[in-house]
């Protein structure tokens, strides 16, 4: 990776992260009222790992979304090429994407090592009461992914309107779909409740290497769309 | 050092309009160009091109012999400054020279500070909050303190008010003589930045109709006065902008080389000779259908 891809990565790290700055902690006290306050079930058994996982899908989204529209016309203004803000706007999501889910695997660790009684129902994840280094891994790939289907429907936007965006929307539709069979993490993945289909659950190795390479193919699907982006002037 | 910019057969269409056709030129370091054309012509799209903004849909756009779509060396040598819209902006100027400091190596921050201060421009107010002039004259502040090699102002005065355009035509001046570069004027202010243009290119329907030296230029233009029939016998076979007729008495805009005989021919009828500025010959040249 080129020397200015780094640089624009540890920027737009940066900048994100003063988002992440004010995300977090709102969660995770959202968090620890509804568990205690409220009698729910379904909540009292979630994790704040699991909790933050499914709200950071949606965070990331978002982050992607606006990533070209924001950033990519400021870089090519400033001299940069699309080559290497596509380079420093990947790494400064896979940055983001592993601080939030290692800071809050720690935070989650550190609530089980605690031993509060109104956590003694929460299970990490549906992949196991303590499949930690599995369960950070795999929410890494599915909150990127998010990023990566976001990425692609803000430029699908911004490069060729409104109904080339929306080609890009069924596309993130079917790609959020697809990697969520593999995980069955439930996702939030709009419209797709109206179709019924499951399949088995695969093996957790094949639903990695598989999420791998579903994003790695939005990434080559976005890397072809930005590489010769028209900037706009407005 | 010196820089040249060279367009080869740049082309460039969005589906199925062609705004650009079959340009070329060349550009050196140490001249004020001025970009002129009417609505629409293609000026901006050239630019971006230039700028990297867009690829050419056919062409080549160099400099010093590197194509600039995409190379890194060759775009952090160029600043393209446009109308750009702030209304959503929070950031504030001293934001933006951080920016333009850690992604221009040429960027002279002390100059913009400078700037800043003859511009009188709020350095912690969101650009948001700032009038249409002051932020013409911010962007114009990053344009000029960038020092790229290559700088292009397309419309920047936008909203500047007279004595603020005075100030940003004058650090113009006093740049190039500073840090002689490559300055691209796009203008409809003809008569007002005329002074500061060494070259002249009109482009007019996605086609460039000259390059020239504004002296050169403003020799080829002139205009014939006197009697009708006198008039209208000298500029036969010459190429006529255009003809104003007051009674008897005929004045027609020409353009093209005055060659001595034909002078001589103008004086020996007592017409009188004059001259036609850049403005006038712009409208002239690029009038509908010509």
């Amino acid at each position: 990776m080129d020397a200015m891809g780094k640089k624009i990565g540890a920027d737009l790290y940066l900048f994100q992260m003063k988002w992440v700055a004010w995300y977090l902690p709102i969660l995770y006290v959202a968090y620890f009222a509804i568990v205690w306050f409220l009698d729910e079930p379904d909540i009292r058994s979630m994790s704040l790992l699991t909790f933050t996982f499914q709200t950071t899908t949606i965070f990331m989204l978002v982050c992607g979304i606006i990533s070209s529209s924001v950033f990519l016309t400021t870089y090519v203004k400033y001299g940069v090429t699309r080559k290497a803000y596509f380079h420093g706007a990947l790494l400064s999501a896979i940055g983001l994407a592993i601080t939030v889910i290692g800071l809050t695997t720690i935070l989650t660790w550190l609530v089980r090592v605690l031993n509060i009684n109104v956590f003694k129902e929460v299970v990490l994840s549906s992949l196991g009461v303590n499949s930690w280094l599995l369960t950070s891994v795999s929410y890494f790939f599915v909150v990127m992914i998010y990023f990566l289907v976001g990425w692609l429907i803000g430029l699908g936007f911004y490069r060729y309107g409104g109904a080339g965006g929306f080609v890009t929307i069924v596309v993130a539709l079917v790609v959020v779909s697809l990697n969520d069979l593999l995980w069955a993490f439930n996702t939030p993945k709009p419209l797709m409740g109206l179709f019924n289909f499951e399949i088995p659950v695969p093996n957790v190795v094949v639903a990695i290497i598989a999420s791998l390479a579903i994003a790695t193919i939005t990434a080559i699907a976005v890397y072809k769309i930005v590489k010769e982006t028209p900037i706009k002037i407005a | 050092m010196t820089r040249k910019v060279e367009a080869q057969n740049i082309r460039v269409t969005y589906n199925e309009f062609e705004a650009l056709r079959d340009i070329n030129f060349v550009l050196e370091s140490g001249k004020i160009y001025g970009l002129i054309g009417r609505n629409g012509a293609g000026k901006t799209s050239l630019l971006s091109i230039l700028a990297a903004y867009r690829k050419a849909t056919s062409g080549e756009m160099k400099i010093d012999g590197d194509h600039i779509f995409e190379n890194e060396k060759a775009m952090a040598q160029v600043t393209f400054v446009h109308q750009t819209d702030y209304k959503d902006n929070y950031d504030t100027i001293n934001k933006y020279f951080d920016l333009a400091e850690r992604y221009r190596p040429t960027f002279d921050r002390k100059y913009a500070e400078q700037l800043v201060k003859v511009f009188h421009l709020p350095t912690n107010k969101p650009l948001r909050k700032l009038s249409a002039g002051m932020q013409s004259a911010f962007n114009v502040t990053i344009g000029l303190a960038s020092r790229t090699p290559v700088t292009i102002f397309d419309e920047a005065y936008q909203g500047m008010d007279a004595p603020t355009r005075e100030i940003f035509y004058n650090e113009i001046l006093k740049e190039q003589a500073r840090y002689p570069r490559i300055f691209i004027l796009s203008t409809h202010l003809i008569s007002e930045m005329e002074y500061l243009f060494d070259e002249v290119l009109i482009i007019h329907k996605g086609t460039l109709l000259l390059q020239e030296e504004v002296d050169t230029l403003l020799e080829r233009g002139y205009s014939v006065t006197g009697p009708s029939s006198d008039v209208i016998e000298v500029v036969a076979g010459l190429h006529v902008l255009n003809e104003e007729q007051l009674g008897g008495t005929k004045s027609m805009m020409l353009y093209g080389e005055l060659t001595e005989e034909k002078e001589d021919e103008i004086k020996r009828k007592d017409l009188e000779i004059g001259n036609v500025s850049l403005h006038e010959l712009f409208i002239h040249l690029t009038k509908e259908g010509m």
